[in-house]
């Protein structure tokens, strides 16, 4: 007897924060019904392979989710003798849903990445949409408007039996996930269907969190662009000072030259002298456009290979000026070489930029000297580059430390409390580590970690 | 009898221009002596004779025109040309208060300069007289 379609309507809202939950009636039906074992190997290894990947999901990063998807639609796919398994990611404001994570086994034709999979399956799509789970173990009980949608794609035509769930978190829908066999019909355990429903749950809200994710790292960066539009009024301003340095010296110099040639026993050294302090003022003034350039270069899409030294020789040159106007002695000490970084040199920049300025303001609020703002970098463990910012200033109360980095906390009037969280988000994108103390001498120290590249 | 040479007293903490600076004025006939601090200065002996300051605005350990205060107070007073790469509103209230006889954005012409010097150097001729 062949099994009949499966349109699990009534497992809507039941079994979403259900996980063990068991399948409804009809499901439990439809596998009693199978007089085979549906699954190739032995129970508890399947098992084993779900809790594997529940924990696996539990401890990975946002950005590994992807790729964790591609390999245990493959595991499980492969666990259950299937031939395909995909997952289609929903975009609640285009309303379409497309396949982002395909598997099919050697000689099956795969799902193509990025098909919209309402131009090859309308009717299972919008099943799932409608958060329905569609179960079928032949095409024979099929109702024509499903039997033909196979029909009709050449991808589907082969499907003999199908799981299809809707991939659901906090009541939204986010996606949809679609276990099939093209070898052979097969059937689908109650117990089968439960295992399935758990890894749905489980990539919707992995995927859901990588959406969370990248919807923080767009709103911080629009952030770090709004509270840095009037610092960045500041610096320029600064930076353009800086630059009629080098440019009044180059005046200064070919005037001194011109004279110095004019008289009747021109002193031809000095005036080599001052063209060669001439050419070297020049560079200095190519150096400082350079340095504006990357604070207002929205930054880098790519991460690429830094030395560190790059970073914070801008980062003095830029913040320079600022010290010798609040009368604050700013040092940026480091040993040479340092080992090279991966990351985005704009945003490593702004973000000691932002401590930098905090040091400067924490060191004002204190009325007695010294005002002292050291920045220093080393590799003081392997593979690690630490750089610190380290204050004489007001300190930080302890009982604050905790939710320092937290977006829109502040302890300054003036302060929107950007700051810091901006820092945080930054370090971290970079796989670093941000830590504050207490100094013994008052005052605090920031230091940054981060992961340097190998030699070689 | 020929009248000793006027000095110059430069200060400013950016070496290049302090470098140019002294090229140009000895270049126009001025003894130059440059200094990079204004606690230099402060610690330096003041020149008998002519004397004019051509000073920095924006420096380490104080201002310009602080330091033309100073000296102003404790040694005596000296015509001065304050020089300056800002022109923010910070560096404006600074000069509101000097009593500078010529101020110069940085980067200014020569001749701008010599002038200046010209001018400070002959009002502090009228007034010794």
């Amino acid at each position: 007897m062949a099994q009949g379609l499966l349109s699990v309507a009534a497992m809507r809202d039941r079994t979403e924060n259900m996980p063990h939950h068991d399948v409804p009636e009809a499901a439990a039906s439809n596998a009693m019904h199978g007089h085979e074992d549906d699954f190739q190997g032995d129970e508890r290894d399947f098992e084993n392979l779900i809790a594997e990947m529940v924990a696996t999901f539990v401890r990975i990063r946002a950005e590994h989710i992807d790729a964790e998807i591609d390999q245990w639609l493959e595991r499980v796919g492969r666990a259950l003798d299937l031939d395909r398994a995909n997952v289609g990611e929903y975009n609640r404001s285009t309303g379409i849903m497309r396949a982002t994570h395909c598997w099919a086994r050697e000689g099956i034709p795969p799902i193509p990445k990025g098909i919209n999979t309402a131009t090859v399956l309308p009717e299972l799509t919008a099943r799932a949409l409608a958060e329905e789970t569609v179960v079928f173990s032949s095409r024979d009980a099929l109702p024509p408007a499903l039997l033909q949608e196979l029909d009709n794609s050449q991808l589907a035509k082969g499907v003999k039996s199908n799981v299809t769930m809707p991939l659901k978190v906090g009541g939204a829908i986010i996606g949809g996930v679609a276990f099939g066999s093209l070898r052979r019909e097969r059937r689908w355990s109650r117990q089968t269907l439960r295992r399935l429903r758990l890894v749905a749950e489980v990539f919707g809200s992995a995927l859901e969190r990588k959406r969370d994710i990248e919807e923080i790292r767009r709103l911080s960066n629009e952030l770090f662009d709004i509270s840095n539009v009037s610092k960045m009024g500041e610096l320029t301003a600064s930076l353009a000072h800086e630059l009629n340095q080098p440019l009044g010296a180059i005046l200064n110099n070919a005037q001194a030259a011109l004279s110095i040639l004019n008289t009747e026993a021109p002193d031809i050294q000095e005036a080599r002298e001052a063209l060669k302090d001439i050419v070297r003022d020049d560079n200095r003034a190519a150096d400082i456009i350079n340095h504006v350039r990357v604070l207002l270069h929205k930054g880098e899409a790519q991460r690429c290979k830094l030395d560190p030294r790059e970073i914070l020789l801008a980062l003095e040159l830029i913040m320079k000026h600022d010290a010798v106007m609040k009368n604050i002695s700013f040092r940026v000490e480091f040993a040479q070489p340092l080992p090279a970084i991966s990351g985005h040199k704009t945003q490593l920049t702004q973000a000691l930029i932002n401590l930098v300025m905090n040091a400067f303001d924490a060191v004002l609020e204190k009325s007695e000297q010294p005002r002292l703002v050291l920045v220093t970098a080393a590799a003081r463990e392997a593979g690690r580059l630490f750089i610190e910012v380290r204050d004489s200033g007001i300190g930080i109360d302890p009982r604050m430390v905790p939710q320092l980095f937290r977006a829109f906390f502040t302890t300054k009037a003036k302060g929107m409390g950007m700051g810091l969280a901006i820092v945080h988000s930054v370090v971290e994108s970079h796989d670093g580590e941000i830590h504050v103390r207490p100094n013994p001498d008052g005052g605090t120290t920031f230091e940054i970690i981060l992961p340097t590249i190998p030699h070689g | 009898m020929k009248p000793e040479r006027p000095t110059v007293l430069v200060v400013d903490d950016d070496i290049s221009t302090l470098t140019a600076l002294r090229r140009l004025i000895a270049a126009a006939g001025f003894r130059v002596r440059t200094f990079s601090r204004p606690n230099d200065l402060l610690s330096s002996e003041i020149p008998g004779g002519d004397v004019c300051l051509v000073l920095d605005v924006n420096l380490p350990e104080m201002n310009g025109v602080r330091l033309h205060q100073l000296l102003s107070a404790s040694r005596r007073e000296l015509p001065a040309i304050m020089i300056t790469g800002r022109n923010d509103s910070q560096t404006q209230c600074l000069l509101r208060e000097s009593r500078a006889v010529a101020v110069l954005f940085k980067p200014f012409a020569a001749n701008l300069l010599l002038e200046a010097l010209a001018n400070a150097l002959s009002m502090q001729h009228q007034r010794s007289q």
